[in-house]
């Protein structure tokens, strides 16, 4: 009998044994956190009757959850103000100098003039730290609300943040209320507002107002956003795939929730019977009970693994109709171009349904180009219908498939991409191929190298449509120190800023400049991509970066971290190797090395170094590794751009065919910014949209295609200079005894005009010798009276020409006379 | 005659009620006028605010020379022009201004023209601009320029990017070797590649063969040993199909060849499939080709390949080396040839493909 009972007993431990294996083996590979033994008395701290609805209902059980607010009883009471003792109270906690204030000796005396128990000892600190005097502890009443600048000035002090001088003070000038601060605590305002920690409202700060207890939950919030990663907090986020529980010994169950992050990891929250944890969900807080599969959760861990408070929100979120282009199983992603003509992508929920006209199917049989509908939970895809039309499965039609890459090489036929991974891939162009930019039908010359394509193709691997998402403006170049980083709002603080200008980096006036990383900046030490957070390792460090209007903000949108040594090597690339990753440059005795860390911008475009061409006008700078050899980090190319839809040509009138056509002989044409060739007879055909302009020595004369062909006679045998597409001549000018002579060709941007001439900016001039542009800097002013104009593929007079028009032209002098120098033909690119 | 401060360049006496001045240079703006008797009388009447200088064109400095620099350029100077401006130079290979081109813009005094060829001559014109149009030409002084080929030997070198020789790699433990193009002429049966310690770490190697090698040689074995692992790939074995239709459409391209262990999991499941046998290693193989444009994958070699794998002793006797074929579904034997007492797998290698080391368990 005992015997019996002893075996029975062993194999219920073996059971218990082999669960509990289960269980680690389970969990364990994994990371895995677990609630707070005083989950109870949390939650009845953060079980306020008065807050439901209200606008900081978040913050403040945040703020609960994490112990800073705590002790208040059932109500909140969100809209009276905080009293000063309770103000330095919360913001002792957050920075977990609590102990340190109840271990100070207080004079009982000074115990009278405070309310809150420990509202002497957090006075006293609050001096011996320095932030108060002697004289304000005394004369202070601090059961009275305290002013949103004192609230502002002592997070600054209690926290550590530094106080701002000189120029970096920015943030607080923004306020048109600035004045009523108090001077000496500008400073350190400043350092809390340029964290955005505080804001204000309606342009104003009212520093002098009295905080609000719900204003105070909201500060303290966000401070602790800012404040806590450096403590070791942390947020994580994604979904509940997963929830099961464990019977252990009798009376004891051990639950785990599963939650799979966007990039498919996943992480473990346990909960056993002393351990549980806050979840705050649809505007109610509870425990770990209130948690579904397939919720989405924001959850904030504590320095020891604890999980402190998690947030979750369930059911559907929102919805998106459109076109599958490509499933990416292995990234766990979804590209789908919604109906609005956009491009998406998505992470999927690990338990992501699948619903094929009413039947449950698995992703493996969506297929490209189907139309499908996405529910969407948080940032992923929890769900995705649609129908079946295909006769049957198995050979599935493929009638619509995607490509995605940055274009790096292109000519009339072919579009080489390089997809995520780098690879490349060329597809052919054929003559019905549609392009679009940013959804705007747009044409072949629009593409630029360093584009970020969509190809759709059809059976035969060829492009159908092009659509390029680019970014709305050009991209700016700048060096400067990184004076500070913060990962949590995702901007960074520079000072020592230069901006790159026409092969210089120049120091700007501004000593200071804040931005904020775009979304998908990639940041770089040498050939390492770095996470924002890493790169607040590199504080203090020089770095070259990138930014673009992403937006209505300047964002960077890639950053190189510069060593210690800078070199600049300007001149023609000599010979590009890119399996090597090198380049040579023109009377440059070193190589010059490449990788994926360096910013290589052309065109306004951020390109890989494998597009570098040999031929290419460049300035590099680089730095001198280890081992002795030259590596890029920041490589501009000014381009030759000789591609252009338009053509110029020159020769003389040789014939006027028709009401449509006419014929020049000798003629010469533009390439590469020179003219060449004798092209002997050329036929150009004219219409309503030509533009005409006729010189002699007595003045000029404008005209459209009949002025022409009723004239012909008198035009014939004159020299003439036209601007075609194709055949088709769009501006035409006839000079009847008058020449151009010096003729060159720039580039630049109108900055003033007039109905006689324009002034250039930031003009460029083409030089054939050295074959490349050179920016001399200055300006340039032009005479318009024998230009003629195209812009939009439509002849025009030059009257309609715009200020911040990006103009290529040619200019000369008239019949070798010094003095006025002419715009002849203007291209508005 | 004074205008400001400034004499006046000339004077010249046409009665008493008359002079005729040429003015000096002067900045732009307002000057008072004086009119100051010669000695001993020095009477003086002025003018206040009596003349204003405007900017005009600026007058093209006369002393444009240049002269053949350091064996590279030939420099070209002039002093500023008196009124401020931009200079523009024009050159040709001829004296006739008109068949002239634009060679560049500069605010400085002086400019460098760089892209000298050997026995010709050189034809320099300037001209100013500025806000109120360009001056006339003036020639430069020492017009025409003669560069010989004696007058630029030396110039400064150029580097050149480095393909003839090996060059090798090693980051994050995958060691890179982009085989020069030296091989091509390599008419030695191995063209053996030597890494030093570190490199020879490395467990991951990737092998980048140039196309013009693998055409123009087919004699040749690359050899590559390391701590982990022994590769004899003959160049013949990389013409494969693939190769050879992927050559029709590319000039010059790499054939990519990667030996990586394999991932533990895939031996794993392999495993479950050759009963009997105990999985003590194994390695992946995989080849592409590629262009700056294309990249192509590489399955079946045209002859073998010999990968060694150096596999921990194991107490299984005797190793051998397995491929399987996911076709026929049958595990083939696929050892060349197996060292006992170094541990050395020689496997042979006919495809992409992942081989695994197995041993027969007792």
């Amino acid at each position: 009998m005992t015997h019996k009972k002893s075996v029975k007993i062993l194999v219920s431990l073996l059971i218990i044994a082999l669960l509990s294996s289960v269980t680690v083996s389970g969990v364990g590979a994994a990371e895995t956190y677990s609630g707070v033994s005083y989950s109870d008395s949390l939650l009845q701290n953060a079980s306020f009757q008065d807050i439901a609805g209200h606008w900081a209902q978040i913050a403040i059980y945040r703020a609960a959850a994490l112990g800073i607010v705590r002790g208040e009883g059932t109500k909140f009471r969100p809209n009276s103000t905080a009293s000063r003792e309770d103000v330095l109270g919360t913001l002792i906690r957050l920075a977990d100098l609590e102990g340190a204030a109840q271990n100070l000796n207080v004079d009982p005396k000074d115990e009278a003039g405070h309310l809150n128990p420990w509202g002497a000892n957090y006075v006293a600190l609050a001096q011996a730290m320095g932030i108060i005097t002697d004289d304000e502890r005394r004369k202070t009443n601090w059961q009275t609300a305290a002013t949103r600048e004192e609230t502002a000035y002592w997070m600054a002090r209690t926290l550590n943040y530094l106080p701002v001088y000189g120029q970096a003070q920015q943030a607080i000038y923004g306020f048109s209320d600035w004045r009523s601060f108090t001077k000496s605590r500008i400073p350190y305002c400043e350092a809390i507002i340029g964290a955005q920690i505080m804001n204000g409202t309606g342009g104003k700060f009212n520093p002098q107002k009295a905080i609000t207890r719900a204003e105070l939950a909201a500060v303290l919030d966000k401070a602790s956003q800012v404040y806590l990663p450096s403590k070791g907090y942390r947020n994580l986020q994604g979904t509940i795939g997963n929830t099961s529980f464990v019977g252990g010994l009798p009376g004891v169950t051990n639950n785990h929730y599963q939650v799979v992050q966007d990039d498919g990891q996943s992480f473990f929250m346990m909960v056993d019977s002393g351990r549980d944890f806050l979840v705050c969900k649809n505007r109610s807080i509870g425990k770990s009970s209130f948690l579904n599969t397939g919720d989405n959760v924001k959850v904030m861990i504590g320095p020891n693994r604890e999980i402190i408070l998690v947030e979750a929100t369930s059911g559907m979120q929102s919805f998106l109709d459109g076109v599958l282009d490509y499933l990416d199983l292995s990234g766990n992603r979804l590209y789908v171009t919604g109906w609005d003509g956009k491009n998406y992508i998505y992470p999927l929920s690990p338990l992501c349904k699948v619903n094929l006209s009413g039947y449950p199917a698995r992703l493996n049989d969506l297929i490209a180009g189907q139309q499908v509908s996405l529910f969407l939970n948080g940032t992923q895809v929890s769900e995705i219908r649609s129908a079946v039309t295909y006769p049957s499965s198995g050979a599935l039609p493929r009638e619509a498939n995607s490509a995605y890459g940055s274009l790096f090489r292109k000519s009339t036929d072919e579009l080489s991409i390089r997809d995520d991974n780098g690879r490349p891939f060329t597809y052919a162009l054929t003559s019905d191929t549609r392009y679009y930019v940013n959804g705007l039908s747009a044409s072949y010359y629009d593409l630029k190298i360093g584009d970020y394509l969509k190809l759709t193709l059809d059976n035969n691997r060829k492009i159908v449509r092009v659509d390029v998402r680019r970014d709305d403006a050009g991209y700016k170049i700048y060096l400067a120190r990184m004076y500070d980083i913060n990962s949590v709002f995702g901007e960074i603080r520079f000072d020592s800023v230069s901006g790159y200008q026409s092969g210089n980096l120049t120091g700007l006036g501004t000593d200071s400049l804040v931005l904020s990383a775009a979304q998908d900046m990639e940041a770089f030490v040498g050939n390492r991509k770095l996470s924002l957070l890493e790169l607040e390792k590199y504080r203090g460090d020089y770095a070259y970066f990138v930014t673009a209007r992403r937006g209505d903000q300047e964002r960077v949108v890639r950053l190189v971290v510069r060593e210690d040594t800078e070199r600049k090597v300007t001149g023609k690339v000599q010979e590009v190797n890119g399996t090597l990753n090198s380049l040579t440059i023109k009377y440059e005795p070193d190589r010059l090395y490449y990788d994926s860390g360096t910013i290589v911008v052309r065109d306004n475009r951020l390109i890989d170094g494998d597009a570098i061409n040999s031929g290419d006008d460049v300035v590099v700078f680089a730095e001198r590794e280890s081992d002795n050899s030259l590596r890029a980090r920041l490589i501009v190319i000014n381009s030759p751009e000789t591609e252009s839809r338009y053509s110029l040509y020159r020769g003389y009138l040789r014939d006027v065919l028709d009401r449509s056509r006419f014929e020049i002989g000798s003629a010469s044409r533009m390439e590469d910014n020179k003219w060449r060739g004798d092209y002997s007879y050329n036929d150009f055909y004219y219409d309503y949209q030509t533009r005409f302009l006729y010189a002699d020595s007595d003045g000029v004369e404008r005209f459209g295609d009949s002025g022409f062909y009723n004239d012909d006679e008198d035009y014939e045998g004159l020299d003439v200079y036209i601007i075609a597409e194709g055949d088709r001549a769009l501006a035409v000018i006839i000079l009847d005894g008058i020449r151009f002579t010096s003729e060159s060709i720039s580039r630049g941007r109108i900055t003033a005009i007039t109905a006689d001439d324009m002034e250039l900016g930031n003009v460029s001039n083409w030089s054939s010798y050295s074959e490349s542009w050179s920016t001399p800097g200055g300006d340039l002013r032009l005479k318009l009276k024998y230009a003629v104009a195209v812009r939009n593929g439509r002849g025009q007079d030059p009257s309609t020409l715009n200020v911040g028009d990006p103009v290529y032209l040619l200019r000369a002098s008239v019949n070798g006379v010094s003095g006025d120098e002419y715009a002849s033909l203007i291209l508005v690119e | 005659m004074f205008f400001g401060t400034t004499e006046a360049t000339a004077v010249t006496y046409d009665g008493t009620t008359k002079l005729t001045v040429i003015t000096p240079p002067h900045d732009k703006g307002s000057v008072d006028v004086s009119v100051r008797n010669p000695a001993p009388d020095h009477a003086e009447a002025i003018l206040s605010g009596g003349f204003t200088f405007e900017e005009t064109i600026a007058p093209v400095p006369t002393d444009f020379s240049g002269r053949l620099w350091n064996k590279r350029a030939i420099k070209l100077s002039w002093t500023a022009s008196t009124v401020p401006s931009q200079y523009e130079i024009y050159m040709g290979n001829s004296s006739d201004l008109d068949s002239s081109e634009y060679l560049g813009t500069t605010a400085g005094t002086e400019y460098m023209f760089e892209d000298l060829e050997a026995n010709r001559y050189y034809y320099f014109w300037l001209r100013t601009i500025n806000r109120d149009g360009t001056s006339k030409f003036t020639a430069c002084k020492d017009n025409p320029i003669y560069v010989s080929s004696s007058d630029i030997t030396n110039r400064p070198p150029t580097a050149t990017v480095d393909t003839i020789n090996t060059r090798i790699e090693l980051a994050a433990g995958r060691l890179q070797i982009i085989v020069g193009e030296d091989l091509t002429f390599w008419r030695y049966p191995t063209y053996e590649i030597l890494l030093d310690a570190n490199q020879r770490k490395a467990s991951e190697i990737e092998l980048l063969i140039p196309s013009e090698g693998i055409d123009k040689n087919s004699v040749t074995t690359i050899q590559v040993v390391g701590n982990n692992f022994r590769i004899d790939l003959p160049l013949r074995a990389l013409r494969t199909v693939e190769y050879q239709e992927f050559r029709r459409n590319n000039a010059e391209f790499y054939v990519k060849w990667l030996l990586t262990p394999a991932p533990p999991s895939y031996l794993e499941s392999l495993a479950l499939n050759l009963h009997g046998y105990q999985v003590v290693g194994g390695f992946t193989v995989l080849a592409s080709i590629q262009s700056p444009v294309r990249e192509t994958g590489m399955s079946l070699f045209a002859s073998d390949i010999n990968v060694g794998w150096f596999q921990v002793r194991s107490s299984l006797t005797p190793l051998r080396a397995y491929g399987y074929d996911s076709f026929s579904r049958k595990w083939t034997d696929v050892t060349a040839f197996v060292n006992t007492v170094s541990g050395l797998v020689t496997t042979r290698v006919g495809r992409s493909d992942s081989y695994i080391i197995a041993g027969k368990v007792n």
